[in-house]
């Protein structure tokens, strides 16, 4: 598990002095803090770093809800907190549709927030471990040739190497070597430990 | 001798003959008893239509309109047997079919000798045109009398000759009563009726105005009443009648013409304020919006420091910055309530000097979250110098506030095209002896035949609202002798452009 303490709160919001604030209860509850006006500096500053987004949800140019889906288009594992103006209920949905952790509406509760903030942190912790892992495993799929993939793949639907080299019209032997290969570049010693890593794979 | 008064006697009856034909009258006998025409001169045939030989032997009751031929009957005929001569006044049948009044002079001719009864000579005359002079001062005088306007006319002593039924009416007097005007006025009234009177005599010419008057027991009226003299005309001399000059005088009673002004003054700004309560719900919002702002962040900031304060993590000058940005967020709300409460104020009609790009950047600092809410961008082009304009600046709001509505529920209505991008614009601009204030949005346009419509109260395109906001929003623009003007492609993008007039040569340049 990595530090929570090492991780950054960032927070995005247009209006200047309510950022302000916040970066100052966050920092003086002892959290790193960096803030932006714009959903467009987020993104153009934002290197992937683990962390949690105090997201405002209602901005000029990208809104909120935007960049909610610009980051799940660029799979960052970043967990989102929505921060809601009044009578926003409907954005708030659509928000956590976007798969947003929560959301608290403004004006809040220091203790609230900082204990959001705070389960966030470690949600975002596993989260980044996760995505360190699947992306892992992305670059070793990546790593098979077409032909390991294809045995691979037929392998994990319950195929013998038999039937795999009818379908694909190969030796048996051929097979055995492909199947060998691919579970060692999957770092996986038995089919059960092919079968998840390909399940994490497609998902 | 014989031979000479044979001459005379051709002569007598030569000249007998010209007058007869040559005269303007219509001259005809008649032989007593069944009053056959025995002779008639050429005259007759402008008088009924028929020729001199058609009549001969006809007799001439038989042309009278048959209650007048019974009249005749009965009186004339025995009349002018027995005293020699008559006058009456008949209705005669012309061929066409149109009865004419006519004037006929009757005198029997008797024979010298034996007195017997020989012939009666008749001179008539047509007074159809007379007639029709008399039924249409009668008509004339029937319409003055039932006239709602006050008639009467008076001499140059303002003595009343005549009141028609109006006039007595508001003056409370009697039909057989004839008093002097000026008592029953207020005492102000004279000099300015007889300055008026005197202007008239002097230069003979028909006066046209509104001059207020007002009754001498207005105050005890239940009802009173508001009158104004429209018309004072003078009528000459009369040499004839040796009548003096007199004055026809025309008042009209404006009360309830007041009244309705009134009344439409006070629904006009019941309806803007009717407006504005209707906004005010969907303002709140707005407002709850805009006022969370300041709140949050004081909250943020006075639960940090007393966070720092306990572990003892910060200084003295930390704390003052930290106040002061506390006391800008307070003083933040306060400046928020303080503009929505002037939007909803019940104020009567107030000119002001206005600076439009002002007044747009405020309107759109409430309205921001609508459009945020429906996903639409707002672009602001306000004019770099923009003149002063003299206007009621709640009202003026109001209507900016209609319109920016307006182009949000165009793209509500799905009219837009396929991949418009969602966006408004507010600008201003200067123009010649106007300010312009527009609104502009790309949601598809508005069809010829809607964009006839759009002003007329509850038409409406949406499922909900009133249809109120364009007219009142009209009405409220020509109050300020303004008017908006609607530009659209009818597909593409529609604009709405307050014109309003601004106070000449005051300019001002933006900061």
């Amino acid at each position: 598990m990595a530090d929570i303490s090492s991780m950054s709160v960032f927070v995005v919001d247009d209006d200047e002095a309510f950022r302000d604030s916040l970066v100052w209860l966050l920092e003086g509850a002892g959290y790193h803090c960096r803030a932006y006006g714009t959903a467009e500096a987020f993104l153009a500053d934002y290197d992937g770093a683990a962390g949690c987004l105090l997201l405002d949800i209602r901005m000029p140019g990208i809104s909120g809800l935007e960049l909610q889906r610009e980051l799940n288009r660029r799979a960052f594992a970043l967990p989102v907190i929505l921060l809601t103006g009044h009578g926003s209920v409907s954005w708030a949905v659509q928000g956590m549709k976007n798969r947003a952790v929560d959301f608290i509406e403004k004006p809040f509760d220091d203790e609230a927030l900082l204990a959001l903030v705070e389960q966030t942190l470690q949600l975002a912790d596993r989260r980044f471990v996760e995505a360190r892992a699947q992306r892992q495993l992305g670059e070793r799929w990546q790593s098979l040739s077409r032909r390991e993939r294809q045995v691979a793949k037929l392998a994990v639907q319950g195929a013998s190497n038999k039937e795999i080299a009818e379908r694909l019209d190969i030796t048996i032997k051929t097979v055995e070597v492909h199947r060998s290969r691919a579970m060692k570049k999957m770092a996986c010693d038995k089919l059960a430990h092919l079968v998840d890593a390909l399940h994490g794979v497609q998902s | 001798m014989a031979e000479r008064a044979q001459r005379s006697l051709g002569l007598d009856a030569e000249r007998y003959a010209f007058l007869i034909e040559e005269s303007g009258v219509v001259f005809t006998t008649h032989r007593p008893g069944d009053w056959a025409y025995t002779s008639v001169n050429a005259r007759i045939f402008e008088l009924t239509g028929y020729r001199p030989d058609e009549l001969m032997e006809v007799p001439a009751y038989f042309f009278f309109h048959p209650e007048d031929a019974e009249a005749m009957k009965q009186r004339t005929m025995p009349a002018v047997h027995a005293h020699g001569t008559r006058t009456m006044r008949y209705r005669l049948r012309h061929k066409d079919g149109s009865y004419r009044w006519v004037e006929s002079v009757h005198r029997s001719i008797r024979d010298a000798d034996s007195g017997e009864l020989k012939e009666v000579i008749t001179v008539s005359r047509d007074l159809t045109a007379q007639r029709e002079a008399e039924l249409q001062a009668q008509r004339l005088a029937m319409a003055t009398e039932s006239s709602a306007d006050l008639v009467l006319f008076c001499d140059q002593n303002f003595q009343i000759s005549y009141m028609n039924g109006s006039a007595r009416r508001a003056f409370s007097q009697s039909e057989d009563c004839s008093p002097s005007l000026l008592p029953l006025l207020a005492s102000h009234c004279e000099y300015s009726l007889r300055t008026l009177l005197r202007d008239v005599e002097h230069t003979g010419q028909h006066w046209q105005g509104q001059l207020p008057i007002e009754l001498a027991d207005r105050q005890s009226r239940a009802q009173p009443i508001q009158l104004e003299l429209q018309e004072l005309q003078r009528h000459g001399e009369n040499a004839l009648s040796g009548e003096g000059a007199f004055y026809g005088l025309i008042i009209r009673d404006i009360t309830e013409q007041r009244q309705a002004e009134q009344l439409e003054r006070e629904r006009q700004q019941e309806l803007a304020r009717a407006a504005r309560l209707m906004t005010m719900g969907e303002m709140a919002t707005g407002l709850a919006h805009e006022i969370n702002q300041p709140l949050a962040t004081i909250l943020n900031y006075s639960r940090g420091a007393l966070r720092r304060l306990d572990m003892g993590s910060v200084d003295s000058s930390a704390m003052v910055t930290l106040l002061q940005r506390i006391a800008q967020q307070a003083q933040r709300a306060a400046d928020i309530i303080k503009r929505l409460r002037s939007l909803v104020k019940k104020t009567p009609f107030q000119r002001a000097q206005i600076e439009v790009n002002g007044l747009s950047r405020d309107v759109l600092s409430f309205m921001q979250h609508e459009f945020d809410a429906a996903g639409i961008s707002v672009q602001m082009s306000l004019a770099p110098s923009l003149a002063i304009i003299e206007a009621d600046k709640v009202q003026v709001e109001q209507v900016l506030i209609n319109l920016l509505r307006n182009a949000i529920e165009a793209y509500r209505g799905g009219a837009a095209p396929p991949g418009a991008e969602r966006q408004v614009t507010l600008y201003t601009r200067q123009c010649d002896d106007a300010v312009v204030l527009g609104v502009e949005d790309r949601a598809g346009g508005i069809a010829p035949a809607r964009r006839e419509r759009l002003f007329e109260p509850y038409y409406s395109s949406k499922s909900t609202g009133l249809g109120m906001g364009l007219p009142i929003s009209r009405s409220i623009v020509e109050a300020h002798s303004g008017r908006i003007d609607v530009q659209s492609d009818g597909e593409y993008y529609s604009r709405f452009e307050v014109v309003l007039p601004h106070a000449p040569n005051v300019l001002q340049s933006e900061e």
